[in-house]
Order: C-alpha cells, then structure tokens, then sequence
C-alpha cells in the first residue's frame, strides 16, 4: 500500500495562502478527476478554513509529494507557493495524521470537533466518485470509530472554546432555560450578528435586535425572523430582556450604570445578564456591582476560553493513547 | 441487639463520612464510575440508618424522638433521605457533599451524645406526638437542605460575579435551579412546620400539663414560622428574590439551629427531655 499525503494547514501557512487553496465542493470533485487520471488509485480531499488536504494511494511508486502538491496549485490557477508550505506524510504516517485530525487535536482549536463531521463530508464525496477503494474504507472505518471514541472517552471536545459559546455557557450558569428567556442584541455588525445567529441555534426564541443603522437590523431581523427596535429610543424596552449582549462600534458606553439600575427597577429586580462583546466596551462595568446584575467583557469571556483551552489540551495524551491503540489494532 | 445498636452507632457517622468522601471525589474528578456508584453509596448508608433506628425503636419501645440527640440523628437520616429523593427526581448530582455534611454533623452529635432511653414518659409514646416530631422534622429537613442551596447559590453567585470560572462554576447547577431548589424546599419545610406547630398548639396542652403558650421552643418555633412565611410570602407576591431570598433561608436556617440549641439546653421548657 503506498499511501502518500499532502496537507496545507494553520500551522505551515498564512490565512491568505490558505484561503487561495480552499476547495468548493464542485473544485474537489474536479481535482479528484484529474487526480484519479494518473496519480492516486484511491483518494481523499479535505478542504476547511484551516486546511487543504489530499491524501490517496498512489498509483506508482514514482508518484511523490511534489505530484500533489502541483495538482493542487494547477487546480487553484496560484503561482509561488513554496513546497515548505505543505506537511508531507507516508505509509503509517498518513493514517495517524487522519487519526489525530479526526479527535481534533491538530485543530487550530484543539478538539475543535467540526473537522469529524468536515472529514465525513469528504469522504462522502470521494465515494460518490469512485475514488474510494478497499484501504480508504478501512481507514475511514477507524476514523470514525475514533472521532467517536474521542468524544465520548474523553473531554477533548467538552466546554465553550470561543467567545461566542463561552458566553453562552455563562448565561447557562445564570438561566436555565435559554428558549424561556428574551434576549436583546445591540449592534448586528459581524460580531453581533454571530452573536444573535448562535443564540438562536441554541434555543433563543425571543430574540430582538437593535442597530444604529436600522436597515441593517431589519435586514437581519427578516432573516432571523426575530424583532427589531429602533436604537434611539431602545432603552426604553430595556427591561423587558433577560440577557442583553452589546456588539456597537460605539467609541462611548451606551449604557450607564444608571440605565441598568433603572432597568433592574422596572424589571423588579429580576436577574439580568449583560455580555459586552464590544471593544471598546457598550457597557459600563460598574454596572457589575448592581444586585442580580451580571455583566461580562470581553475579558471574563477570554477566562472561560483560555481555561477550557487549557483543560481540552490536558485531555491530548488520553486521545493519543486511544489514537496508539487503534494505530497498532489497524497494523495488526 | 443493645450491642448491634452500640455497634451501629459508631459506625453510621463513618459511612456519612465514607459517602461525603465518594461524592467530593467526584466532585472534584468528574468519575464517571463513581457518578453513578455514589448515589448507591447513599443508598446503602440510608439503609443502614433506616436499620439502626428501627432496632433503636424496637429495643427502647419507643420511636426516636424523646431527646435532642435521638432527634439529631433522625434529622441527620431526613436530611440525606429528603436529598437522596431530591437527587433522583431532579438528577442534579453535583450538590449531595455540601447536603450530606450536614448528616455527618448531626450524626457524629448524635452518636457521642445519645444515651440508651429504656424508660420515658408516658406522652412521649403518642402517636399524635410522633406525628407532631415527624413532620417537625421533616420541616427542619425541609429548612436545612434550602439553606444549603442558598449557600450554594450565594457561592456561585459571588464567583460570577467575580468572574471565578472554577470548580464550582463547573459542578454546580444554574443560579435559576439552585434559587428554585432552596425555595421549594423551604415551602415543603415551612408546610410540615405548620403542620407540627397545629398538631402541638391543639393537641399538646390537653396531654402535657406543663404546656405553655410562652414556652420559648413554641415561641422560637414561631418566629421561624413566620420568617419563612413572610420570605415565602414576598417571593410569590413581591420583590423578593435571588441573593436577597436566599439570605432569607440563611437567616431562617441560623434562627432554627439557635432555637433548637437554646430552648433544648439553656432555657426550660417542656420540649426538653431530659
């Protein structure tokens, strides 16, 4: 079996350069096309914001890194790309290199555990093309066997490891029911407009939004199907959210201390959670000492990240071991 | 059977202790094994409790309830039983250490302290009265597991607050369900408490001829009362809640302890036995 593989990725290359060699789905089929022609038997391309793959079995023993490497960069029409920009991989090695992709620990967010269901995707696409024979199957048995094993043996996937869903978690500390509560986004510029996105994945039915420019929250609005408040007179529906998260540009807070006390008195006193994801911050943090406040910045936010980071990085020799294990099962 | 009673005596504040040590080790580890082994840790201590004070009943002829020290260890068994219920209708594993310390505690001054009662008064063996002590206790029970949340929840409050994102910010249940948790119990505490201050106030003064009205465990008892039912109260019909309804079953809880120790060993009422 001469298993051969190439991969470009967060460690060995810029954002950019990774960009300008990303794969749509309709470029991966066509490079499996041309790869098939006469250099892989079997073959699989990952293609994710972080990476660009290929990975296969040669047809020949003349067929070497730099054959690949070319494929690519022909399919992509992109001149100078060094051949130091790719990790090259063979025989056993390529199978540990998908092994350790699988569990997410050669994530840019380790265990990070979108790349199992990204590699699925892959393979999927390389089977409807005839390009996955006997040995990639049986890899891609392990595979799967492993991203399982990952997850549910270990805690390398466990815990918000971005901002957006470590604040979250800290609401889910506060509330216990996030489809119960309203919540009020104020700013749908990138950030917000994630922000707002992802608490609707996680259950937000009351979800409301409010921006200077008010056509663009409509816009949003519309597509979230959500409400949506004009920003000069928002304060006054303050006290009707539970959860408040603030994304403006505002070099200024737009919300004093004295609007949130005026807030929790309408609200009877009711807790509220404010996440100021802006920076500079919406919010004043003095606000923080108010009873049933709780306010997080940017700052808090980054603790519950860095901590989970740390405890997702001491899960990595559980993972090996169960990668090891497979490893030697499979040679055997 | 005096000797298997002695025996069990020592031995209960042990597995309290030895099923405190199971459920902070998880706690602090996060065993799956142990997750699911400590609730039967639990399990079998109940048991074992549940043995002692039936053979404590059969041996003396009369159920546990006529002195301070029996009562402690019926109130460390309530405490742990009403949690063991609480913890398999809710599924909220990651506060039973912080509940069963407070076994330990009324169990280890039970078993130095408790004497071997052959003889008490003929009232004692009521069954009225053993209603009246039971649902007495199972109030106190009520009181203490909703100070406990409210401790909890205090804790976890200060460390959000403080931006503490550590063990207990991880193991511990949401403010919303700890807040919950600490009212409800303090509802079931304060009904069963009305219901012990009804039975005693009717039924007492006809069998006890040392009843009073000013008796201070009476008094004490009712000042309680009405705390819990003012919180109670402001919580469904007011402003009252959060940190500010938890201080309440704080306070509710520091007042029933000091009653209890105050009318039981400084003051002289008929509540005391011995």
């Amino acid at each position: 079996m001469n298993l051969i593989g190439i991969s470009i990725n967060h460690r060995t290359a810029s954002v950019e350069l990774r960009e300008s060699l990303n794969l749509t789905n309709e470029e991966i089929v066509k490079l499996i096309n041309s790869l098939k022609q006469s250099f892989l038997k079997e073959g699989l391309i990952i293609s994710t914001c972080n990476r660009t793959e290929i990975i296969g079995i040669a047809v020949s023993e003349k067929i070497n890194f730099n054959d690949l490497i070319a494929s690519l960069i022909n399919q992509k029409n992109i001149n100078d790309v060094s051949s130091d920009s790719f990790e090259k991989f063979k025989s056993f090695l390529v199978i540990e290199h998908l092994f350790k992709l699988v569990t997410g620990i050669d994530s840019m967010l380790i265990g990070d555990n979108q790349i199992f269901k990204q590699v699925k995707d892959s393979f999927r696409i390389s089977d409807r093309d005839n390009f996955i024979g006997f040995y990639l199957k049986k890899i891609m048995d392990s595979c799967l066997r492993i991203g399982k094993r990952a997850i549910t043996e270990t805690a390398i996937s466990e815990g918000a490891v971005t901002v957006s869903f470590a604040a979250v978690q800290l609401i889910e500390k506060i509330f216990a029911n996030l489809s119960k509560k309203s919540v009020l986004v104020i700013g749908t510029g990138e950030t917000g407009e994630i922000a707002a996105k992802h608490l609707r994945d996680r259950g937000v039915t009351r979800l409301a939004l409010t921006n200077r420019t008010f056509e663009k929250a409509e816009k949003l609005a519309k597509e979230l199907n959500t409400a949506v408040f004009p920003f000069d007179n928002f304060k006054e529906h303050l006290h009707k959210f539970d959860i408040i998260v603030s994304a403006t540009g505002s070099q200024n807070f737009i919300l004093s201390k004295t609007d949130i006390e005026q807030t929790m008195k309408k609200r009877n006193y009711d807790p509220i959670v404010i996440v100021d994801i802006a920076v500079p911050r919406d919010v004043d943090p003095d606000c923080r000492n108010l009873d049933n406040v709780f306010y997080n910045d940017i700052d808090s936010l980054n603790i519950i990240v860095e901590q989970n980071l740390n405890k997702r990085k001491n899960e990595i020799p559980k993972v090996e071991k169960i990668i090891s294990e497979e490893l030697n099962s499979f040679i055997e | 059977m005096i000797s298997t009673i002695h025996s069990l005596n020592v031995l209960l504040p042990i597995f309290y202790f030895t099923t405190f040590l199971i459920y902070l080790f998880d706690f602090i580890r996060e065993n799956k094994i142990l997750n699911n082994s400590k609730r039967l840790f639990l399990f079998i201590t109940l048991c074992v409790h549940l043995f002692y004070l039936l053979l404590r009943t059969i041996e003396f002829d009369h159920p546990p309830i006529t002195n301070v020290f029996e009562i402690f260890t019926l109130l460390a068994f309530s405490v742990s039983f009403a949690y063991f219920i609480l913890e398999l209708v809710t599924d909220i594993r990651g506060t039973g250490m912080y509940i069963i310390l407070l076994s330990i505690a009324f169990q280890i001054v039970s078993s130095i302290f408790i004497k071997d009662l052959f003889y008490v008064r003929e009232e004692l063996r009521s069954n009225l009265l053993g209603i009246h002590v039971f649902s007495a206790l199972i109030g106190y029970a009520g009181i203490t597991i909703s100070a406990v949340y409210g401790f909890l929840f205090l804790m976890l409050y200060n460390h959000l607050k403080q931006n503490k994102y550590g063990l207990l910010f991880d193991r511990l249940p949401n403010l919303e369900i700890l807040e919950k948790l600490c009212f409800y119990s303090a509802v079931i505490g304060f009904v069963l408490l009305t219901i012990a201050i009804v039975i005693g106030v009717i039924w007492l003064p006809q069998s006890n001829l040392n009843f009073s009205y000013t008796d201070p465990k009476l008094l004490g008892t009712l000042i309680i009362w009405i705390i819990y039912g003012i919180g109670i109260y402001r919580k469904i019909y007011g402003n009252l809640r959060g940190r500010k309804l938890v201080i309440v079953s704080i306070v509710g809880f520091i007042l029933t302890i000091s009653s209890t120790i105050l009318s039981n060993f400084l003051a002289k009422s008929f509540h005391s036995f011995y």
